[in-house]
């Protein structure tokens, strides 16, 4: 029993590896093409991400900043355990959304301990404002999935899909609410306009400034993982999963798609602007969603 | 050993505590710790539940009473008390008056076994009040503004005192009695308005000594101020009497009645309130926020407690028994973290002298002990799995989520973000960055203080991976109150949505974590860089190599996010608004009624004769 | 040894007369003539609280009856209060003697004080309105002597231009009354009393209020109370603040319950009024105070507020409360205690601003933990007494359904746990300024605070007990 989780737990990994640096390597594609221009090939970040992980010389601040990153990468593949796939799940019965929700945090909470600990202030800058971007962007997403679980009477990822099986996808019982997730995983990703911490041209990437060799390649397999959560999360809650990996997989493409197409041509928040944004948008619209819904339901 | 035993022998330890912390400071300190141990043994090794009377006070008995209701909260006194005083065998070394803080936290542990195990109210008030003025000595002893935040403590402590005497003498008339068995029998009786008011009153009392926003101003300077190691006793465990006493109003008193008169039901409907659930929330919401504001690690951490008092005081007004369990396993979780915390930063202090979070840095290499203190106690603070404060929290969401309480759940959500943000600031700005030249040879912290801080780490860690050790004991406290028990196992939480299996989440990241590094060590072996030779986009900084702290980012940490709140009233301001007003009055009645010039009193004397004689007259 | 409260009085009223004639042959001799005269009423006093029951009981004077003669009124409850009165006495007689026999001029203030000691207990004992006027004139006067001191003459003048114009109000009132009912004695005038016009009760109302309120330290002739308190010595402090205004406050009580006995409602509500405002003000204007003596001035003047309001309360309605009425009492037996012990521990220290006494618990350890003894007593502590009073105090009134006064009792309260305690800070927690000379405690002195101490806390453990002795002064009986 064990041996079979571990194995499919591998094969998850593995296989979201593969999924996800592939897809965002056609990601590049797309957005070049809005810029009238060719793109590299849509291997190209599997490419990346191996020159960094063989490159000879690495660097290293001291042992929080390799710890940080172990936690960081650790946590966030312990999360992909946690979802379902389409009719995939690692371990059956074990997808609890407020446990996914905090062990990303996990994966967060490591990476900002990392680029702390190496003591440059761009990368503290970097996490200060990724945190207070979090606290923006978590709040009314986790009201309307709030909304949800108490509708749906579970408060599990799987039972979620399934109510959706029988009830019709969330995206139309609660359209409102679907778009305010929406927006609120393309802060989850920081995706412009939320990249703020990460603010390229402003604070020198932020919190991977002082990441090298196989520490960056490492973190951007981080992120690739975490996107998969993410938007994977999005997919489960408000397009019913998928009867199979495959539907599920298509269903990812064209979020993950839009949601690119969408940031390539948006400007950059302040991190306080995007703060304001989601409490006074994201939030009003949020308890408008759950008002509505509860209101539905309750009659 | 019954209570009242273990209460003597608190009480006379204490004076010799004193003699001995006279000759050997340290000496007394050990004397202290196995004293509580010994007591605390005692009272496990009883085993049986048990009810014992001490008439000192002649004619008058304190009743006290080891029982499934308080069994809880006395074993958590007792060991907050244990860990600290450990840590205090060393963590006392710079205090001024050491043999008389041994001794007024030895009368401190008394008066938790007295408020705790009280069987009648009069017994918890004198020990309540015993513990008040015993605390306002204590917190004097600390930093330079201690003596004012002494005073705003006990102002707070006497209001809350005496609203809770004024209750015990409202039910001593209307039940005739003041034991709590009597109480009990004779619930029913009371009218619905004399009920509300008696509740008004202690909750009121409760939520002052709790800290729950807007009662909540004596606990910034009250922490900030105070000697840390009673600082962690403050915040570990004295804050809980409040939520103890409103437990014991809210919730034992009407269940109790309840089920005397149908003694096999078992109660799931909860005496709930929806206004003080919605004023929890609003103190999390704004403790939260508060916190995030601070410069101060000490602050930082007390307005955290105001934000977790608001989740201790919605847990309880929820109504459900999830929430309750929630509830009081969020008052140990607390404790715990607050004693990390506390003890955490107090190392600190006491190697540098200073808990400002700008002044200072890159205490990771010295102090790697006290780093992974603080970095489990904030990783369970902010509720983040495996460890013991995900536990209470999933409780406390559980029971929102079925209930579809939307604001209230976003209140506990905000609490929960936020607190990642505030939790990580002291991280960052105390263990991680630049480290000041000045902090270059600062050591780690002696044994005892490192044991104390080990033990909370251990539990923490213990605690959220096999949460049934702590959640047994608590079923079965409800299941005798008579609600309602949660169901758990020794690593499995189930409510009525989903189950948590905290043993799953623990081993997947663990075999997260070793994936991660094997990974890690398949490939290249990393240099070790100093942290002063960073990349600077190309510039040359020279200060880099002789003064790297001006590059630690720690001051105003979060500039953005207190820029939403500039404009925001606070209410602390208000309250010292009106104390100047009311101090300025009490100058202008001097000045009216004891004037220095003898003119008043001559008129005052004709005024009086006229009245006199202009009565008569007429 | 003979029943005889008379001889009370009598005694150092003797002893008085005699010091003038032994001061003609010896200046130190007359130090051993008070002494003797107030150990002797200790004695005297042990003696009849053990024979007299707790019933009331009339003793004649000069053979003459009920109500042409004085009558003293005594039983064992009160017998208790007054031991307590004449050991404070005693305890500023003994320091008086040791310490500030040279300071002053110890013909006057010697023959002050024993003629005091005699005023006094005779304000206790009289049962006849104007023997009470004779018996306050003889106390002012003495106290006149005692408050006056070279630190500043200025408060016993006020005092004097105060308490006579409470004297002549009181003498004005006697008659009023001798007029209407034709009788002096205070039980036999209440008989009287009950026909006439409640027009005239007001202005006997007022005029008693008036009258009695410089002595006993109520609004509106207490203003001598911190002036006085501040400048004199310290045996004067402990006189005023434990005795005097313990005795005069007595004195009150006893003409309220047997002059206006059958409840008049003018009389005890304003009373009631006067006295939750002398609590207010004295707890509000004691907050802003620097000097240790004037924050305890300030803090007896709201206990004896406190005390006053508490009484009328309980006899507004006819008859006594007992409940009510035997904790206020408890309150005045601590208190006499509980500030003797404050007052006799600052002046042993020396000093009375905040700015002297900072941090001087540093130097002088065991004397400052005595004096928070009793300061802890004072706001209500457990385990001190002060505590048990307050607590019966509250119980009586919450029983009796006096909310309001208990909110207004309760909220002064607060403002004293905070100012007295702010004052113990003060001590113990500042850096002590080392230019200050710090004075000698003699063991003596040291082993009257720790007396007091001792009281404090035996009745802090005995309450029942302590309170069972003085409850029911005036309900016991009648004999």
């Amino acid at each position: 029993m064990i041996l079979n989780i571990i194995f499919r737990g591998l094969i998850l990994i593995f296989g979201a590896f593969l999924f996800q640096v592939a897809l965002s390597g056609f990601s590049r594609k797309v957005v070049a093409r809005i810029q009238k221009r060719y793109g590299p090939v849509f291997w190209q970040n599997f490419r990346d991400i191996f020159k960094f992980l063989f490159k000879e010389t690495s660097i290293s601040h001291g042992f929080i900043f390799d710890f940080g990153v172990l936690m960081a990468f650790g946590g966030t593949m312990a999360t992909l355990i946690f979802l379902p796939y389409g009719s995939f799940e690692v371990i059956p019965g074990q997808t609890n959304f407020i446990v996914v929700i905090y062990l990303l945090a996990i994966g967060l909470l490591g990476m900002a301990m990392s680029a702390v600990g190496s003591a440059n202030p761009n990368a503290s800058i970097g996490i200060s404002r990724a945190l207070t971007q979090m606290l923006g962007y978590e709040l009314p997403f986790l009201i309307v999935v709030l909304v949800m679980m108490y509708i749906n009477k579970t408060s599990s990822i799987g039972g979620l899909v399934q109510s959706q099986i029988q009830n019709g996808w969330n995206l139309w019982s609660m359209p409102i609410g679907a778009g305010v997730s929406f927006v609120s995983v393309m802060g989850m990703l920081g995706k412009k306009p939320f990249d703020s911490p990460i603010a390229p041209a402003e604070i020198a990437s932020g919190p991977l400034v002082e990441y090298s060799g196989k520490y960056l390649g490492i973190l951007m397999l981080q992120h690739d993982f975490a996107t998969v959560i993410e938007v994977g999360l999005f997919v489960n809650l408000f397009l019913g999963g998928g009867s199979n990996i495959l539907i599920f997989a298509i269903k990812y493409i064209v979020v993950y798609i839009l949601m690119v197409i969408i940031s390539s041509f948006l400007p950059r928040f302040k991190v306080e602007e995007s703060v304001k944004f989601f409490w006074k948008w994201g939030l009003s619209l949020a308890f408008l969603q759950a008002v509505i819904s509860l209101g539905i339901y309750l009659i | 050993m019954t209570i009242s035993y273990l209460i003597i022998t608190a009480g006379i330890m204490s004076a010799i505590i004193y003699l001995v912390s006279k000759f050997n400071w340290k000496a007394g300190t050990i004397l202290q710790t196995l004293t509580f141990l010994i007591i605390g043994y005692f009272l496990y090794h009883n085993g049986d539940y048990s009810s014992s009377q001490l008439a000192i006070f002649n004619n008058i008995s304190l009743n006290f009473t080891y029982s499934y209701f308080n069994e809880i909260f006395l074993y958590l006194g007792i060991s907050v008390m244990i860990i600290v005083s450990l840590f205090s065998i060393d963590g006392i070394k710079n205090y001024q008056y050491k043999p008389v803080y041994n001794f007024l936290t030895t009368l401190i542990f008394m008066s938790i076994l007295g408020v705790f195990g009280a069987a009648d109210f009069i017994t918890l008030f004198i020990f309540w009040e015993l513990m008040t003025w015993v605390s306002f000595f204590l917190i004097s002893m600390g930093k330079k503004y201690s003596k004012k935040a002494a005073l705003l403590f006990l102002f707070m402590s006497m209001i809350a005192a005496y609203l809770m005497i004024t209750g015990i003498f409202l039910i001593d008339n209307a039940v005739g009695g003041i034991t709590f068995s009597n109480l009990i029998n004779n619930y029913g009786s009371i009218s619905y308005s004399l009920k509300f008011k008696i509740l008004m009153l202690f909750v009121l009392a409760g939520l002052i000594k709790g800290g729950v926003y807007p009662l909540h101003i004596w606990m910034r300077t009250s922490y900030s101020e105070s000697p840390d190691s009673f600082t962690s006793i403050l915040s570990g465990i004295l804050m809980k009497f409040g939520f103890y006493l409103i437990y014991l109003i809210g919730l034992f008193f009407p269940v109790a009645f309840i089920l005397k008169n149908n003694p096999s039901k078992l109660i799931s409907e909860l005496p709930s309130s929806t206004f003080f659930a919605y004023l929890a929330g609003i103190s999390i919401i704004i403790g939260t926020i508060a916190a995030i504001l601070q410069n101060d690690a000490k602050k930082l951490i007390a307005f955290s407690s105001v934000s977790h008092a608001g989740y201790i005081l919605l847990a309880f007004t929820y109504g459900t028994s999830m929430a309750f369990a929630g509830g009081v396993t969020h008052i140990l979780v607390h404790a715990l973290t607050a004693l990390g915390m506390f003890l955490s930063i107090g190392a600190v202090y006491f190697r540098t002298g200073t808990t400002k979070i700008d002044e200072l840095g890159g205490l990771i290499k010295n102090m790697p002990l006290t780093f992974t203190t603080y970095l489990v106690s904030i990783i369970s603070l902010a509720g983040i799995p495996p460890l013991f404060g995900f536990v209470s929290k999933w409780m406390i969401y559980q029971s929102l989520i079925i209930n579809g309480s939307y604001f209230l759940a976003f209140a506990a959500f905000f609490g929960s973000i936020g607190s990642f943000m505030y939790v990580f600031r002291p991280l960052a700005g105390v263990f991680l960055g630049q480290r000041p030249k000045k902090f270059e040879n600062v050591k780690e912290v002696p044994f005892f203080m490192k044991a104390g801080m080990l033990i909370v780490t251990i539990l923490t860690v213990l605690f959220g991976v096999l949460p049934g050790l702590v959640l047994k004991p608590i079923i079965s406290m409800q299941q005798s109150i008579g609600i309602e028990p949660i169901k758990a196992s020794l690593y499995r939480l189930f409510s009525g949505l989903t189950t948590l299996d905290m043993l799953v989440v623990f081993t997947v990241f663990g075999a997260g974590f070793i994936l991660a590094l094997i990974i890690f060590l398949l490939f290249a072996k990393p240099t070790r860089v100093k942290q002063h030779e960073q990349y600077t986009a190309g510039e040359i900084v020279p200060e880099l190599q002789t003064q790297p702290s001006i590059y630690h980012y720690a001051k105003n940490y979060y500039k953005p996010f207190s820029r939403i709140f500039d404009k925001f009233p606070s209410m602390e301001k208000l309250y010292k608004k009106g104390a100047e007003y009311l101090s300025s009055s009490f100058g202008v009645i001097e000045e009216f009624f004891y004037e220095e010039s003898i003119n008043g009193y001559i008129w005052l004397i004709s005024i009086t004769f006229l009245v006199i004689i202009a009565i008569r007259w007429f | 040894m003979i029943n005889e409260p008379v001889l009370l009085i009598v005694i150092p009223l003797f002893a008085g007369f005699l010091i003038p004639i032994i001061y003609l042959i010896s200046k130190k001799a007359i130090k051993y003539i008070p002494i003797i005269a107030v150990f002797y009423n200790l004695f005297v006093l042990i003696r009849l609280i053990q024979i007299n029951s707790t019933s009331l009981s009339y003793f004649t004077t000069g053979g003459y009856k009920v109500p042409f003669g004085i009558n003293l009124i005594f039983n064992s409850q009160i017998g208790i209060i007054l031991f307590a009165i004449n050991l404070l006495a005693l305890i500023a007689l003994i320091f008086f003697l040791k310490k500030e026999f040279h300071l002053v001029n110890s013909f006057a203030y010697t023959l002050g004080f024993i003629i005091a000691i005699s005023a006094v207990n005779g304000m206790v004992l009289t049962g006849d309105l104007f023997n009470l006027f004779v018996f306050m004139e003889l106390a002012a006067i003495a106290g006149y002597i005692i408050a006056t001191h070279k630190r500043g003459y200025y408060p016993s003048f006020l005092y004097v231009i105060i308490s006579t114009f409470g004297s002549l109000l009181f003498l004005l009132g006697t008659i009023t009354i001798y007029n209407v009912s034709g009788t002096l004695n205070m039980a036999s005038v209440s008989e009287n009393l009950v026909d006439v016009s409640p027009h005239f009760i007001v202005v006997l109302s007022v005029m008693f209020i008036v009258a009695l309120s410089s002595e006993s330290e109520l609004l509106p002739l207490n203003a001598w109370v911190p002036k006085v308190y501040e400048k004199t010595s310290i045996t004067g402090s402990i006189f005023f603040g434990s005795v005097l205004s313990t005795a005069a406050l007595f004195a009150v009580i006893k003409v309220l319950v047997l002059v206006f006995k059958g409840g008049y409602e003018y009389l005890f509500n304003s009373l009631t009024i006067i006295g939750l405002a002398t609590l207010l003000i004295g707890e509000f204007v004691a907050f802003k105070q620097r000097n240790v003596r004037k924050i305890v001035a300030y803090s007896s003047i709201a206990q004896a507020g406190l005390i006053i309001s508490a009484v009328s309360v309980s006899l507004k309605n006819g008859t006594i409360t007992d409940s009510i009425f035997n904790a206020a009492m408890f309150q005045l037996l601590n208190n006499i205690f509980a500030k003797g012990l404050i007052l006799l521990g600052v002046g042993l220290l020396g000093y009375y601003s905040f700015e002297k006494l900072k941090g001087i618990a540093g130097k002088k350890k065991f004397a400052s933990i005595l004096i928070t003894i009793g300061v802890l007593s004072i706001i209500g502590m457990p385990p001190f007494a002060g505590f048990w009073s307050k607590f019966f105090l509250i119980k009586s009134l919450i029983a009796n359904k006096m909310i309001i006064f208990v909110a207004i009792f309760l909220a002064s309260a607060i403002f004293e746990v905070y100012y007295y305690l702010r004052f113990i800070q003060n001590m113990y927690y500042e850096e002590f300024d080392s230019k200050i000379k710090i004075n000698q405690i003699s063991a003596v002195s040291y082993f009257l605070m720790i007396s007091l101490s001792f009281m404090i806390i035996y009745i802090g453990f005995n309450p029942s007990s302590v309170m069972k002795t003085i409850s029911d002064i005036f309900t016991g009986g009648i004999i």
